[in-house]
């Protein structure tokens, strides 16, 4: 049943996490920060997922700072962050509705995870739109400290 | 005026420059050659070196020509007066399922290319940052229109720049 965003309380805003150099150009976040993976293997509840942080107080900018794959900082570009009432816009407007979507998905190393979601049954077009429609959305990064 | 590219070439880089200045002289002479070729690399250098590591010759092929285009444009737009350095760079990424990425990055709005193997399937996008979500445009770069789109949509970042 659509819409998937579960009845639970959200906070205004949610990180999204900048692994490469790719996501971000001259100060602002690219498409190539929303890259979709619709393989059956990774649907999420028949959706793409992306994991942002829901941003429930300031602790969780640190925990995703932290955040290490392979050895390294996993988001070397930093943090975007986002107001969710933008994705609501979208989840709204003719053009995405019932495909975009978010929900909670905390895990052990980062209770304040999260997806941004966009159903398999979107067409090809809304696929490869979502991603620059979403990244526009951002309100600004907050960048690595420690380099 | 015709200026192709081929990003492996300086000279070529010379000449386009150079073709540019021929016979305006406003814009003549090697400085001003120079300075018109700089500003084109500064625009596409960041793409064409992404567009490096790209093994599709069918996405080389799509991305070079849309360079091409963007190339001419970039010309006839200093010819007549136009100030590039207000124009974003070009940037590109290959996304995690092959597809190729060309975006055109502003606060206030992003031009996308996004090229696949077959043609067809490549599209692009303008997406504007505001209150309602009716700018949002797209469409196929599959079909006959496709230099009158890359020219409107260059004609749009180089009036909102």
């Amino acid at each position: 049943m659509w819409p998937l965003t579960p009845k639970m309380s959200y906070p205004d805003t949610f990180l999204r996490g900048l692994s490469t150099d790719d996501c971000v150009s001259d100060g602002i976040v690219s498409s190539a920060a929303f890259q979709l993976h619709f393989e059956p293997h990774l649907l999420r509840n028949g959706c793409a997922a992306s994991s942002v942080g829901w941003e429930d107080d300031g602790s969780v900018i640190d925990v995703m700072m932290r955040q290490e794959k392979d050895g390294e900082p996993q988001f070397k570009a930093g943090l975007a962050r986002f107001q969710r009432e933008s994705i609501d816009r979208l989840m709204k407007s003719p053009a995405f509705a019932r495909v975009l979507s978010y929900d909670r998905e905390p895990l052990v190393e980062n209770p304040y995870h999260g997806n941004l979601l966009v159903s398999s049954t979107a067409t090809k077009t809304q696929k490869r739109l979502l991603p620059g429609v979403i990244a526009t959305q951002y309100s600004e990064i907050i960048p690595r400290l420690d380099g | 005026m015709s200026a192709r590219w081929t990003y492996d070439s300086p000279i070529e880089r010379w000449n386009i420059a150079d073709a540019t200045s021929t016979g305006r002289q406003t814009y003549g002479g090697r400085f001003g050659a120079w300075y018109t070729n700089q500003e084109i690399l500064r625009i596409v250098g960041s793409l064409l070196k992404s567009l490096s590591e790209v093994s599709d010759p069918s996405i080389t092929e799509q991305v070079r020509d849309l360079v091409n285009v963007f190339i001419e444009m970039l010309v006839q737009l200093k010819v007549s007066g136009y100030e590039m350095r207000n124009l974003p760079p070009l940037k590109g990424a290959i996304l995690e399922d092959g597809a190729f990425l060309a975006e055109w990055l502003s606060h206030n709005y992003r031009v996308g290319f996004v090229f696949e193997t077959d043609p067809k399937d490549s599209m692009w996008y303008l997406v504007e940052k505001g209150e309602t979500l009716d700018q949002n445009k797209s469409g196929s770069l599959g079909n006959e229109d496709k230099q009158a789109i890359l020219r409107s949509l260059i004609a749009y970042v180089a009036s909102n720049s």
